[in-house]
């Protein structure tokens, strides 16, 4: 696997506020990689860094082997990106925005325009002004604008804002494609953690400024669901007494439990001992969004 | 480089602020030539003062006095309304002794005075006047004053003297080119001609290099009027004639700078800011193209946008221009005065335009580019816009600063960025500046502007909007 984007300990202040500390995290191609992270956690300013939107305090960006500090120009150009909102010029047409960008790059022509409208879906409402869209039709055009140069690498900050159901399968489809088909390394950034579950095979956790978690999605869900157990018995009256780890009733024959997976067998004799019926005993499932919770402690921002 | 700046000029010309700007420069261009038709071609304004003729009899019947004023008033009226304003009949009688001659009249018969000599006299003189009237005859007038003036110059002094000669120098320029005393171009031209003339032989005897700045602004003032109007008579070219589409072309620029420099300020001032409070800076910056190209890219877009501007004002002008008074004017030359060379040269209509924007160039530059650098670096059009303009009002008072002797107001901007001085040969406003010292001025105002805005917007973080 060849390693596209490497961010090597990313430093950011804001005034005296130090916003990233020692961000890093590499995208191979082919790669999905999920950046979560509360509001305020820096996921934003890591992308804008990335993009040379923002001056790096400290660490590294390479991008396809260029360092985008002393090679912007090499660096970006096999980028394509959407921060924060698909800011586009409201006052031209989707074409016209599309001409606009296309025109920047040399490799671009008439042919690759009427491609990305095609994936946009757009239809007829291209030619309509971009100020008459909604945030989905934005969201379809920027993420079009985005892959007009074939890029290599695609940075997509909270692109699920404002799509349906519907758009958000969508462009599921279309990114698990990209990185498939074309060997595209995609980096997504979003609050929705459901959906980026069924998006991503990497998942990169930051908080407060500092990754946290960096791992594939399956490693992820493993180590965090190590833990947590549902026992189903007869009853769940008196636990407390013999049962020293914190656990939570769920309802009259279940209670949920976070202990090590060693652990399990002791706390069955115990149970057995004591005269409870086990009816079942099951590792948790647990969604991503979860999972994360888990992890960060909830959306404190400190 | 070249697709930047492609797509600057896309982006410009797209926005509905363009388009309106388009729509009210065309208002102000209709306007504009409203008013040159109704007030330059009307007639000259009357010399009320052979109206109001004033009693020169001191008598204590104050009342007695008012019934000849009275009288007078309305047999005079009544005769000058005979005529169309702008005739010659009516021009000569406003301009002569008629109303005179009425009084001296009415006064003997209402009994004001009782010297009957006068009567008689005024009322010959005035059966005289109503003769030749009638019979539409001016040149017989003009003779006849051409005789008067050179009996009158036999015993004249030296100095009336050369005032008579003038003076009879327009009686044969009359009946040399037939110019009569109606209201037109030429008539006016002629009288430019001898009072401008005429004031002249008031400096005769002065020495030049010690007037004052205001008496020698005075006199380039009458030079330039002689000098013109010399030119124009002999040629025939018409003088002055603003109300025509070669007319507003030559004030061009004090009629339309205001608008342009609208313009000019509006796209400058938005440039930059708009991409920011619209977020699309990002969309702009995630390319491969490096901040000073983008930045660049822009600027030269504000740079063209004076040029098209002026050519879009331009077009229009010709084109309201061309339905109010048709274009044919277009075909007389301007006659330019210079005042180091003191003398004056003819050029066509397009040339001397041409010259014009050259000498305002610099300003419109300096104007634009104050408002750019505002717009890049608070990031905040409408700031930048009511910078652009502070810097253009300050500009149009900066003459209160010429009286300053400071050693440093020649660093001014507001001196060194009007280049006329220089293109037209005339005094610069301030000792001292020359076309050389202007134009390097100029640059450091630019540079003192330019390099701070490239090295911060280089440098700057995108934040979030």
């Amino acid at each position: 696997m060849k390693k596209i984007l490497e961010c090597q300990n990313l430093k950011k202040k804001f005034g005296k506020k130090q916003v990233l500390r020692d961000v890093s995290f590499s995208l191979n191609e082919g790669d999905i990689l999920g950046f979560i992270g509360p509001n305020g956690a820096g996921k934003t300013t890591t992308i804008k860094l990335i993009l040379g939107l923002q001056k790096i305090n400290g660490g590294k960006v390479t991008i396809n082997g260029y360092d985008i500090k002393t090679n912007y120009v090499q660096a970006i150009k096999k980028v394509g990106a959407i921060v924060e909102n698909p800011d586009l010029y409201m006052y031209l047409t989707g074409r016209e925005n599309l001409k606009l960008i296309a025109r920047l790059y040399d490799e671009v022509d008439k042919k690759r325009i009427e491609e990305v409208i095609e994936i946009s879906g757009l239809g007829k409402r291209i030619d309509d002004k971009v100020s008459k869209y909604s945030l989905g039709m934005r969201q379809r055009l920027g993420i079009a604008a985005a892959l007009i140069n074939k890029p290599n690498i695609l940075i997509l900050d909270e692109p699920t804002n404002g799509l349906d159901p519907e758009g958000i399968k969508q462009l599921r489809d279309l990114l698990i494609k990209l990185a498939k088909e074309y060997k595209m390394g995609i980096l997504i950034s979003s609050h929705n953690l459901l959906e980026l579950e069924s998006f991503c095979n990497k998942v990169c956790i930051i908080q407060n400024g500092k990754i946290i978690e960096s791992s594939s999605i399956k490693e992820l869900k493993n180590k965090i669901s190590d833990s947590l157990y549902v026992f189903e018995l007869d009853k769940v009256s008196d636990l407390y007494k013999f049962i020293k780890e914190k656990f939570e009733v769920i309802n009259k024959t279940t209670f949920k439990i976070q202990i090590n997976r060693d652990a399990v067998p002791k706390l069955i004799e115990k149970l057995i001992r004591n005269k409870y019926q086990i009816y079942q005993v099951s590792q948790l499932q647990i969604s991503l969004e979860e999972a994360f919770l888990e992890k960060t402690g909830g959306n404190k921002i400190d | 480089m070249i697709n930047l700046l492609k797509n600057e000029f896309f982006k410009v010309i797209k926005k509905r602020g363009f388009l309106i700007m388009i729509i009210v420069m065309f208002g102000y261009a209709i306007l504009t030539n409203v008013i040159y038709k109704t007030v330059y071609s009307d007639l000259e304004q009357i010399s009320e003062s052979s109206y109001q003729g004033e009693s020169y009899y001191k008598t204590k019947d104050d009342s007695l006095l008012s019934k000849v004023d009275d009288k007078t008033s309305k047999q005079f009226n009544k005769l000058v309304e005979q005529y169309d304003s702008g005739s010659w009949q009516y021009n000569y009688l406003l301009d002569n002794n008629a109303y005179n001659y009425l009084y001296e009249i009415n006064s003997y018969e209402l009994k004001l005075t009782d010297d009957k000599n006068n009567y008689e006299e005024a009322k010959k003189n005035y059966n005289n006047l109503l003769d030749i009237l009638k019979k539409d005859d001016w040149r017989s007038i003009v003779k006849q004053n051409k005789e008067d003036y050179e009996k009158l110059l036999q015993t004249a002094s030296l100095t009336a003297k050369k005032e008579l000669q003038i003076t009879i120098e327009e009686q044969d320029i009359r009946l040399d080119k037939n110019i009569s005393f109606e209201t037109s171009n030429k008539n006016d031209t002629l009288n430019k001609y001898i009072s401008s003339k005429k004031e002249l032989l008031n400096y005769e005897n002065k020495d030049l290099e010690k007037l004052s700045d205001n008496d020698l602004e005075n006199y380039e003032e009458i030079r330039r009027d002689y000098l013109s109007s010399e030119y124009a008579l002999k040629h025939n070219i018409p003088l002055d004639d603003y109300a025509s589409s070669k007319g507003i072309l030559e004030n061009f620029f004090n009629e339309y700078s205001l608008m342009l420099i609208i313009m000019m300020i509006m796209i400058a001032g938005s440039i930059t800011s708009q991409e920011f409070s619209k977020g699309t800076i990002k969309l702009l910056l995630v390319r491969p193209y490096s901040r000073i190209k983008i930045l660049l890219s822009k600027y030269i877009m504000v740079l063209i946008n004076i040029l098209m501007a002026t050519a879009i004002m331009f077009i229009i002008q010709l084109l309201v221009g061309s339905i109010f008074f048709g274009l044919d004017s277009l075909k007389t030359p301007v006659i330019v005065y210079s005042s180091i060379k003191d003398s004056i040269e003819v050029m066509n209509v397009f040339k001397y335009f041409a010259l014009n924007f050259l000498s305002c160039l610099p300003y419109f530059i300096i104007i634009a580019t104050l408002a750019f650098c505002a717009s890049t670096l608070f990031c905040n059009t409408s700031l930048a816009i009511v910078i652009g303009f502070v810097g253009f009002v300050i500009g149009n008072i900066s003459s209160l600063l010429e009286s300053f002797k400071n050693w440093w107001v020649k660093y001014v901007i507001f001196f060194n960025w009007d280049f006329t001085p220089y293109i037209f040969n005339n005094r610069p406003p301030i000792d001292g500046l020359n076309l050389n010292f202007s134009i390097v001025t100029c640059l450091v105002y630019l540079l003192i502007m330019l390099i701070p805005t490239f090295i911060i917007f280089k440098r700057k973080d995108i934040n979030n909007v």
